[in-house]
This record gives C-alpha cells, structure tokens and sequence, in this order.
C-alpha cells in the first residue's frame, strides 16, 4: 500500500486529501503539520507539500529521508530555493515537482500543449485571478508589490509589480479583468523550459485597492477562500508555413480546485513512476503533458480553449485563433 | 365683417383659419392673409422636412436590412471546452 504524506491541511490541503483518493484508490495518507518534524512522513512514498509558508524547509526534510515531494508553493523565492534541490533529489533517487499548483502548475502543461501546436513560439503571456485560502489571498498581496520577473528578447528581466495594466479575458463566468504584472514565478520556470521564447509575461488580476494598498500591510484579513478564480494562458507563434498564430487556453474554476488537482494528477505520475529523480517543472518535455491534463480534467477542472472568430480560409483550424496585430504585451 | 382701427379688416367670412386676420381689398372680393402667413408656411415646412427625413431614413435603413451584406453575428468562437488529443 502506498503511503502519502500531506503536509499542510488549508483550502488547497484538504481539496488534495480529497482527490488521492481517486489516483490512489487504496493509498494511506497521512496529514503532517509543517511545524513539526515531519518524521512521520519518513517512511511515505510520496509528500504532497501544501502549507502557506515557504515549502522549502518541508521538502528539504522530507527530501532528506528520500521521499519524493510535489510543492504547490508560488512564491518566486521559495520556488527559485526548490529548483536547486535537483542534486539532492537525485542523489537520493527522489523526485521533486516544483509548482505543482495552478500558477506555476497548471499554467506550465497548458503552456506545453499550447507551444507543442506551433512549428515556432515567440512569446508566452499568462494571467491569473483569484486566490484559493487566506495564505494565497496574502501571497497575491504580496505578489503586486515585489518585482516582476519576466522575459524580454530572450532576456529576464524586472519590472515593477503592478505595472503594465492589460485587460484579460478569461472564460466565463469570471470573464474580463485588468490584470497587472506580479512577482509571480511561472516566467522564471517557463524560461527555462523553453529558452528560445522571445516574451514571457505573468499578469495578475487586480483592482484599484489592491494595487494602492500593496506595500501596506493586509488591511484587512482575507477572506476564507476566493470566488471562482481563472487562469489564461496564451502563446504566440507560427505554423509551418509561417503563418502567425495565437492560441489562448485557460481555466474557470476554484483556485484551491485547481491547484488540489494538479497536485493529485502530479502525485499519481510520482505513485506510478513516471517521472525521473530530480527537480521536475510543470511543461517539461519529458512529462506525459496530455496525460497530466486529462488527469486535472478528471479531478475536476474544466480545462477550455479560446476560438476566437473563425478562420474562414481553413475551417479545419477554426480551433486556432488568428489575430495580427494584436495586443503588446512586455 | 368688422373694422379694425388701423384700417384692416378682419372679414367673418373668410377662409376658417383662427385668428388669421385678413385685408379688404379694393374690389371688396379678395381676402390676403397678411399676418401669421410667414410662421404658419414655416411650420408646415418644417413638418415637410421632418416627414421626408423620417421617410428617406426608413428607405436606407431598409434597404441596407433588405440588400446589406453584414451578415449574421458570429456562430462560434469564443470559450469553449479544450479537446484533448488521444495519447
């Protein structure tokens, strides 16, 4: 019987204790409180890291006793700490996922079979609304008054959050929403998965108070989980025969909902054994990226795609949307 | 028929227009309005305006209903549920 440790037991925690039911029918899972000394998760197979806090500490831990780990952690420090346990991972024959959530996570497979459909990508633009508990309405806060990573002519770059407002469109019923760039760290990670992308930008939502009150303390407590939450993803490109493409996909659902079931479709590629030791991010080429996203629409989410207006030259492609001259992003 | 001090008359028999005041003239047979002719051909042209306004909008607007090429709104586009391809 396999043995899955949760650390962690917020909104997203107890979404995920839900679902590895259903990757894992006859698994044991065992929830450890992240304050503790996690010893008893040294004998799991796997440890599903979804506290508020930074994950690190945790999955050093738990790395340490060789017990594989997937992170749902956001924070672009905390997951920039996670990316450099590739050696120790591998040196205990463990493997680790960094950004197993909805941002990074589920942005990173759908930027994958997104980037998959293009002979060539130029650029990748995400943005994300809502929050799932109260540590990740505080990890939004924060994330509007850092610096901004994003990658501009190949090169990363740092702009300060809360600038560059866009107004994005996310499926319905969340529908359109001024976004604004965040210290957020999917550009980092998708950087590196895709190292010839010219632009990558990271948005998130936000509305005027949340942007006036961003270096100030939480004025308020937040709420104990957000409304419906969405994500977006939109690559840009073009086919074989040069021609410009742009293809949107995203997401409209609870963020907690979102993150759990990327966690869990992580979890059970870890339980079955598919994944190498070593750091893995979600959108690797060497991940099963259709299967994972059937996985996520299995446990709940319903993944969607943009199709803008129809192609009338080529019906066939009427699933691609083709804009020129579209909106800057940067 | 009653006299106006200022010399004009105001005929009792004339044409039913109300308070349309009107000249005797010489010959005692002819009746000209001399007073409120000027609005009332104003109004009435006016009205004309209008009515032909109204008129040549309701034909442009039907022809362009009737032989306009815009078509119907889009049928598709917009969100819908990703495909995924077979492993």
């Amino acid at each position: 019987m396999k043995r899955i440790a949760l650390v962690g037991n917020g909104v997203t925690g107890k979404r995920i204790a839900k679902r590895l039911d259903l990757i894992a029918p006859d698994c044991d899972v065992v929830v450890v409180d992240p304050r503790g000394t996690l010893a008893e998760a040294a004998d799991c197979n796997v440890a599903v890291v979804a506290n508020g806090g930074p994950q690190i500490g945790p999955a050093a831990k738990l790395l340490a006793h060789g017990v594989s780990v997937v992170c749902t952690s956001d924070d672009l420090g905390d997951v920039r700490a996670l990316s450099e346990l590739h050696e120790p991972a591998v040196q205990h024959g463990a493997s680790v996922v960094v950004g197993a959530g909805m941002s990074p996570g589920l942005t990173g497979l759908l930027a994958r079979y997104l980037v998959e459909q293009l002979h060539h990508c130029d650029e990748i633009h995400l943005a994300v609304h809502g929050t799932a508990g109260p540590a990740c309405a505080r990890q939004h806060h924060k994330a509007l008054a850092g610096r901004a990573v994003g990658v501009h002519n190949g090169l990363q770059i740092e702009r300060p959050a809360g600038s560059g407002r866009e107004l994005c469109w996310f499926p319905e019923p969340v529908g359109a929403y001024d976004c604004y760039r965040g210290e957020l760290a999917s550009p980092m990670l998708l950087h590196e998965l895709f190292p010839n992308v010219h632009r990558i930008s990271a948005r998130v939502s936000a509305n005027r108070r949340d942007r006036f009150t961003a270096r100030l303390p939480m004025l308020s407590p937040p709420h104990r989980e957000g409304g419906v939450g969405a994500v977006r993803v939109e690559v840009r490109g073009a086919n074989s025969s040069g021609e410009r493409l742009t293809l949107v996909a995203g997401v409209a659902e609870l963020v907690g909902t979102c993150a759990a079931a990327t966690a869990a479709a992580f979890t059970g590629a870890i339980v079955r054994g598919d994944l190498d030791p070593g750091v893995t991010v979600a959108g690797d080429d060497r991940l099963n990226t259709i299967g994972l996203l059937r996985e996520v629409e299995r446990l709940g989410v319903r993944l969607q795609e943009f199709t803008g207006i129809p192609h009338a030259a080529n019906p066939a492609s009427a699933s691609t949307q083709t804009m020129m001259n579209g909106p800057r992003h940067g | 028929m009653a006299t106006v001090n200022s010399g004009i008359v105001a005929s009792t028999h004339a044409p039913t227009c109300a308070g349309l005041v009107v000249e005797l003239s010489c010959t005692g047979t002819r009746h000209v309005a001399i007073k409120c002719l000027s609005e009332h051909a104003t109004t009435m042209k006016f009205i004309r305006g209008a009515i032909s306004a109204i008129l040549l909008a309701s034909a442009f607007a039907a022809a362009l209903r009737v032989r306009g090429t815009g078509g119907t709104p889009p049928q598709h586009g917009g969100w819908r549920p990703l495909e995924l391809p077979d492993n």
